[in-house]
């Protein structure tokens, strides 16, 4: 994988999460009963779940890109390295994982 | 693909490559025999395998490790992604270089073609066939224009300063047209490339042209060459050392000034000074060590970068020099002092020498 593809894969992650928090600000909007005249605590509490989400997709992104071409080398080189590989896969998973529930615990 | 893929499988590449106690273990064996049944249990085995229907002995080894290098080398070529590729050439074409130095050389002594054939080392950017026509033709004259029929951009260089060659019967002529052109062409794709990688492998080689520059100022003040020809053949492009600087050090009026001159640089620190009664082999051979030294050394900080492959490529050429000396010496069954001399020692890669001695 270049380093291109690589931040396109990122940008693709930052975008989509960009579209996950503002889908989450529209919902928090419809779903007020009164119309607020500028941000309130939930707002900004929703805003942040999405950001907390947000950075551990990328960092997530950011690390597998690396560790998914390094793990096919290995793999290529000798197949025995495969379930060290998968592991060292979903290792990264855990970044999103944690922003998940960071965004959980704030929503 | 990415330098994580490649560096990943070149490290277990270079977890291949023989260790400095398979070296030792080689350097104790009694014959020939004795070093084909060794190899046969490492990566070598495969290719002594293929080629043990048509060949025995020295020549059976010789076929194995040329065709172990070249799919090596090939491999990496193959690995080698698009911003690699460039970088790649660079470090691989060296040895094309080296075989076209030692094919003309070769002629300008009147060695016999099949002497020449065992010095060259097995390359993949030119075929073999390449090689093995070049040594068919008669002479100098001949090798440059095959060059041109083949269309190989060596024939440009050499065609220029072969009228010279004719008037003055120098070699050193058509090698530094030949390492002039190669280091030149290097500079300008490097350049354009123009990242850290590229930068790293434009050092690598500026370190090369300041070690033959060193030598060549040596040679000329040894053989007290007034003329001002003598600046002619300096080669540009050089890591630590100017083009004035080695102008300056080929004016010495003798050795003892030229080491002088040279003491205060970086390369007499690492190599650890220079005695005023040093030759120009012996010189040429100090520099060497500190190339392989420097060039084999692997930095583990680096492991996403061209770095990788050009340890490797380093390190296969001292492991096949190295294999090619020790099989000759069984072969011919010389004193184990004789091969060790031959050999390269580089620190961590072969056994250290003072302890194989």
């Amino acid at each position: 994988m270049s380093r291109r593809t690589a931040i396109q894969i990122a940008a693709g992650i930052l975008l989509f999460n960009v579209l996950l928090v503002g889908l989450a600000i529209r919902a928090w909007a419809q779903a007020a009963t009164t119309p607020a005249a500028g941000l309130t605590d939930a707002g900004l509490k929703t805003v942040g779940a999405g950001l907390a989400f947000l950075g551990g997709a990328i960092g997530t992104g950011m690390a597998q890109s690396r560790i998914i071409a390094a793990v096919l080398g290995a793999v290529a080189e000798d197949r025995s390295q495969l379930g060290f590989g998968i592991f060292l896969m979903a290792f990264p998973e855990t970044l999103v994982i944690l922003g998940f529930v960071m965004a959980f615990i704030l929503r | 693909m990415s330098y994580e893929y490649l560096n990943t499988r070149l490290h277990f590449m270079i977890v291949k490559l023989l260790k400095p106690a398979q070296y030792e273990q080689y350097l104790e064996l009694r014959d020939l025999g004795d070093l084909i049944s060794a190899l046969a249990e490492t990566d070598y085995g495969p290719d002594l395998e293929r080629h043990a229907v048509e060949h025995a002995g020295y020549p059976l080894v010789e076929a194995a490790l040329m065709h172990n290098v070249q799919r090596h080398f090939s491999k990496l070529w193959s690995m080698a992604f698009a911003d690699a590729r460039p970088l790649v050439r660079i470090l691989l074409e060296r040895f094309e270089v080296f075989n076209l130095k030692t094919i003309l050389r070769g002629f300008h002594a009147g060695t016999d073609p099949a002497e020449t054939a065992r010095g060259l080392f097995p390359t993949i950017l030119y075929p073999t066939s390449f090689y093995q026509e070049l040594l068919k033709r008669d002479g100098i004259g001949g090798v440059i224009d095959y060059l041109l029929t083949v269309g190989n951009r060596y024939y440009k260089p050499l065609s220029e300063s072969y009228p010279s060659y004719e008037a003055n019967h120098k070699l050193a002529v058509l090698e530094s047209a030949v390492d002039s052109y190669y280091f030149a062409g290097s500079r300008r794709v490097l350049q354009a490339v123009g990242d850290d990688n590229a930068v790293a492998i434009r050092r690598t080689l500026g370190t090369e042209v300041d070690l033959l520059n060193l030598v060549y100022a040596l040679r000329v003040v040894e053989e007290g060459v007034e003329s001002e020809e003598r600046y002619r053949y300096i080669l540009d492009g050089g890591e630590r050392l100017s083009r004035r600087f080695i102008e300056e050090l080929i004016a010495s009026p003798d050795r003892a000034s030229f080491f002088r001159k040279l003491d205060g640089t970086e390369y007499a620190s690492r190599v650890g000074g220079f005695e005023d009664t040093l030759g120009v082999g012996e010189f040429q051979e100090r520099l060497e060590t500190y190339l392989y030294q420097e060039m084999c050394r692997y930095d583990p900080g680096r492991t996403f970068d061209i770095h990788m492959a050009s340890v490797y490529v380093w390190r296969k050429y001292v492991e096949m020099t190295d294999l090619r000396v020790i099989a000759s010496g069984l072969w011919r069954r010389v004193p184990r002092e004789e091969i060790e001399q031959k050999m390269i020692w580089v620190k961590g890669v072969t056994p250290d020498r003072a302890a194989a001695a």
